[in-house]
């Protein structure tokens, strides 16, 4: 049985990463790295869930620095829906359109031997129509960590998120991906995810309350294939088509009328950075 | 998939777009006899070579790295041999991965005149260091692909001609009445034959080098042309009192790659110390105690060097970098990272540097030592009388005019871009989605349909699109070949890495032609690397096996047969004939460049000397090597140096004696940063292999502008 409690002020989390950033000992090439994102997506689906049937625009920026092998980033991230009709999905609201929810986080992640690993702090804040979309009291924050594995062509990972806001409980993915090399110089991917809900399912006490997922445990299962392509100095090509096999009902769900076991989709992002510099 | 992948992608889209050059061809005058002196005359020159930092290496292509500095200075040593008819033939060996036909053809254009030496009398060959200079080669495919930094700078030709021909210069200026000995000696156990089953396809007639029986040595070690050839030189002493020895010319098959393509500095491998160590000992016979150079010059050329490499062990090679996803700053919605190529971690680059250091220091002083013992050994051998005389051709290999056998278009194989045994590419072993071979290897699937090409059984790279892509001028389209005959020995410079066995055919071919023409040769030799770079010749045989010196044999499976047919010819015409009307041919040629661009730093980079305050900025043991850092010139204005510009003193504040100076393999200068208006942040590493008692301190020698600039006492890092 849950109980409703009180969101964590991110602010102290926010602080803590910051400092550890900059008490990290590291003595090496220090860079600061600026990029930017540009994603399109013809539906949006976050963690199994069709939060947009419509195409989406997804934007980012960050600025990260980097000592080592090790990034501290910061940055932020917009959705923004291309306007649908009453009968789809959407943040914005029914028929509505533009910016759907925006995101700000701080990560800090390093390389240790073969082994990727990761913590960060994400805010969301949402800009929907009260009446029907996502609206700010769906804002939200959680800690999050990811590590990932190195192999020489697999790439087994596992993530955790935790929601800090109304919410109690942890979102967890397990995926691996295996790389085909097709040219000598470029792969293509195959990925497999698993997603799990560890209590962000519906209260059923307090159905009221916000969840993200009917049920907890397994979610949904995403196949996909990607690759991530250097197109020009400092540019980069990702494109990725997923085909999800849907376990929660809310996964399910693709339109306001509508729910289906599979769904497919794909998304291309265009991705640029640029080293602001070197120092010793 | 990153900029410097790129050696496919760049090939794909490489395609057209020449810079044309037309190389004169400057002939040398008819000889002077000597009327005062007839006998033998002998000069000895050397120049310093090294670029400054900024240039890429070359020899390792895409997989080298661009030079931040040097570890021992790359010269050019110049030996010029006349004839008591006045027959001069000059012979240079520069500390450089290849001979490009457009600096041979631009050492000429500058020699002639004050020398009399043209293209035609020039022996000009390369060490085939892999850590020398690349910008040079004036071949499209080669300047564009052949160096992490793509393009041809015509300054860095100009450089390195300049610097060549005052080499030369130099030995022509002194030349003195001379004696010269020959000798031909088997040097077993410090190479190995890197394409074993290659050599293998052979038929025995060309397997003529055997070790003694009761010599121990792996199969590899076996399958390689074992001779050191060595002109021993004593020039008169200036009083006239006698023959003093002076210098020597060698010639040795050993791949330059000891050093790995991790290396960030020019070095000229493990023919810098045997130069140096020979040319130390020579000094020493007389009584010369050289306070920076050596006074005696000794010339290490290349031989059969195609598939010939040293025994570098396993920690010295590192791998070429892997494919990797890369990293990149995160968040929950980030794309996935892009792939990269990884390079070999610092640590692991380190070690393989390491490795290679202790090999090239104990296997170059070994080296140094067999030539020190065969010079010794010809003291007693020694004449003036010495017949010389030289043919010369301009070989087209395409065109109406270029010998039938050869393939129309010159074409690399899939082998090719995987790399050689020695040095593979960081393509190499690379199979579609893991599972199918593509050709990416040594054999095996490089190997495509045994008819239906002139290039057969050659899979080429990139299939049918090659030529289209490459262009009509890509490759080189030409052979500058040259026989020079010394009394009884006959030297055959061929502008490629032959094979031990595409070696013994040419030699062969050689021998039998002297012979039909009369004249019953001592001796046969071939340099390698010579007046050109062609890349490989195999033997017909060695072909079919497509490894990397088949696949990269670009005229096809006949190119030995052929230039052995012309090698013949031109040595009938030295037999035969007088040696002042030896057949010369010796056309202008056209040189079908690729980009060019500006790279090497110019000397009036940064601020003015008189504007730079000098100064150490650091000093001191890092636990690895003893380190000064110090603010200097910029690089253009520092490098290139004639003559040292920093030395190491032992001792104590009250009395300090030089030990060494910036030509030492155990000393790495390299250029740091930029500092603006301050100057440039350089950085010497000293790291020798004893143990040196006491304080030692740096010095900066004077320069024009700067004075000289000694650092505080520092104790040396201990082994």
């Amino acid at each position: 049985m849950k109980e409703e409690r009180s969101p964590r002020s991110p602010r102290l989390v926010v602080v803590g990463l910051l400092l550890s950033v900059a008490l990290s000992p590291v003595e090496a090439i220090a860079q600061l790295r600026a990029g930017a994102d540009l994603a399109y997506a013809n539906r949006y689906v976050w963690r199994g869930v069709t939060r947009a049937s419509v195409p989406a625009f997804q934007p980012d920026l960050y600025i990260a620095y980097r000592r080592d092998r090790s990034f501290a980033s910061l940055g932020g991230w917009w959705s923004f829906e291309v306007a649908g009709d009453e009968d789809d999905l959407g943040d914005t609201g029914p028929g509505e359109g533009g910016l759907g929810e925006s995101n700000y986080w701080i990560e800090l992640s390093t390389a240790a031997g073969p082994l990727d690993l990761g913590i960060g702090f994400a805010g969301y804040s949402f800009h929907g129509d009260e009446s029907g979309g996502r609206s700010s009291e769906y804002d939200t924050s959680e800690l999050y960590a990811f590590v990932w594995w190195e192999m020489a062509v697999w790439f087994p990972k596992l993530a955790v998120w935790y929601d800090l806001g109304a919410l109690e409980g942890a979102y967890v993915e397990t995926s691996a991906s295996l790389r085909l090399s097709i040219l000598p110089m470029a792969s293509l991917y195959l990925g497999a995810l698993a997603g799990w809900s560890a209590g962000q399912a519906t209260n059923d006490s307090d159905p009221s309350q916000p969840s993200y997922f009917e049920s907890d445990g397994l979610t949904h299962v995403d196949l996909s294939t990607w690759g991530s392509y250097r197109i020009g100095k400092g540019f980069t090509l990702a494109p990725a088509l997923h085909v999800q096999l849907n376990i929660d009902e809310a996964t399910k769900r693709t339109r306001p009328s509508e729910s289906q076991d599979v769904k497919v989709w794909f998304t291309i992002a265009l991705s640029w950075s640029h080293e602001l510099g070197a120092q010793m | 998939m990153s900029a410097r992948s790129a050696v496919l992608v760049a090939a794909l889209v490489g395609g057209c777009g020449y810079n044309v050059q037309t190389l004169p061809a400057p002939v040398s005058r008819p000889p002077v006899p000597h009327l005062g002196e007839p006998t033998l005359h002998a000069g000895l020159g050397r120049a310093d070579i090294t670029p400054p930092p900024g240039l890429g290496t070359y020899a390792y292509g895409p997989e080298g790295l661009e030079a931040r500095g040097f570890r021992n200075r790359l010269y050019a040593r110049a030996l010029v041999l006349e004839d008591a008819d006045g027959e001069r033939v000059a012979f240079v060996v520069a500390d450089l991965g290849v001979i490009s036909a457009m600096l041979h053809r631009s050492v000429a254009s500058r020699i002639v005149e004050p020398t009399g030496i043209g293209a035609d009398r020039l022996v000009l060959a390369a060490t085939h260091t892999h850590a020398g200079p690349a910008h040079f080669i004036g071949v499209k495919q080669f300047d564009d692909h052949g160096s992490a930094i793509a393009g041809l700078d015509t300054a860095v030709v100009r450089f390195l001609a300049e610097r060549i021909a005052g080499a030369v210069a130099e030995a022509v200026d002194s030349s003195r009445p001379a004696r010269l000995a020959v000798a031909r000696v088997p040097v077993w156990g410090f190479t190995r034959n890197r394409s074993l089953s290659a050599y293998r396809r052979n038929p025995d007639s060309l397997k003529v080098y055997l070790p003694p029986p009761d010599l121990e040595l792996e199969a590899d070690q076996r399958a390689v042309d074992p001779t050191w050839t060595m002109l021993r030189v004593d020039q008169l002493a200036p009083d006239g009192s006698g023959y003093l020895p002076a210098g020597a010319l060698s010639i040795f098959a050993i791949h330059g790659n000891a050093i790995p393509s991790v290396n960030d500095l020019f070095d000229g491998d493990i023919h810098a110390l045997v130069e140096r160590q020979l040319e130390m000992h020579i000094d020493s016979l007389t009584g010369w105690i050289p306070t920076y150079e050596p006074r005696a010059v000794h010339l290490l050329a290349n031989g059969t060097v195609g598939d010939v490499a040293p025994i570098h062990p396993e920690s010295a090679r590192c791998p070429p970098p892997q494919l990797r996803l890369g990293r990149r700053p995160g968040g929950p919605h980030a794309p996935p990272p892009a792939e990269e190529w990884r390079p070999v971690s610092p640590e692991r680059a380190a070690s393989c540097m390491a490795s290679a250091a202790a090999y090239v220091d104990s296997a170059g002083r070994a080296l140094a030592q067999r030539a020190a013992e065969i010079f010794d050994g010809l003291a007693s051998r020694l004449s003036g009388e010495i017949v010389i005389a030289r043919s010369f051709l301009t070989l087209p290999l395409k065109g109406e005019l270029a010998p039938q056998a050869l393939c129309e278009q010159p074409r690399v194989g899939t082998a090719t871009l995987a790399g050689s045994e020695s040095s593979p590419t960081r393509y190499y072993g690379w199979r579609f989605i893991g599972l199918f071979p593509t050709g990416f290897e040594h054999g095996g699937s490089a190997i495509g349909s045994p008819t239906g090409s002139c290039h057969a059984p050659k899979r080429l790279a990139l299939g049918a699109l090659q030529g289209m892509l490459v262009g009509e001028h890509g490759f080189p389209e030409l052979a500058q070949l040259m026989v020079v005959r010394l009394g009884g020995l006959l030297l055959v410079a061929v502008p490629a890495e032959v094979t031990v066995g595409a070696g013994v055919m040419m030699q062969n071919s050689v021998r039998r032609a002297a012979e039909a023409a009369g004249l019953f040769p001592e001796s046969t030799a071939l340099i390698g690397l010579a007046n050109g770079d062609l890349r490989y010749v195999t033997t017909p045989w060695e072909y079919t096996a497509q490894d990397y010196e088949g696949a990269s044999t670009l005229y096809g499976p006949a190119t030995a047969e052929v230039l052995s047919e012309k090698l013949g010819e031109l040595t009938a015409a030295v037999a035969a004939g007088s040696p002042t009307v030896s057949p010369v041919q010796l056309e202008p040629i056209t040189a079908y460049a690729g980009r060019v661009r500006e790279i090497l730093p110019p000397s009036d980079a940064g601020p003015e000397p008189e504007r730079i305050q000098r100064v150490f900025v650091d000093l001191a043991c890092d636990g690895k090597a003893t380190v000064a850092r110090w603010v200097d010139t910029y690089p253009g204005r520092l490098i290139p140096a004639d003559g040292p510009i920093r030395r190491i003193d032992r001792g104590s504040p009250a009395a300090w004696s030089p030990l060494t100076w910036d030509d030492d393999s155990h000393l790495e200068i390299r250029a740091i940063k930029a500092m603006g208006k301050r100057g440039y942040l350089w950085e010497a590493r000293w790291n020798p292999p004893v143990r040196f008692e006491g304080s030692v301190r740096f010095v900066l020698l004077a320069r024009s502008g700067l004075a000289e600039l000694p650092s505080g006492p520092v104790l040396p890092c201990s082994r």
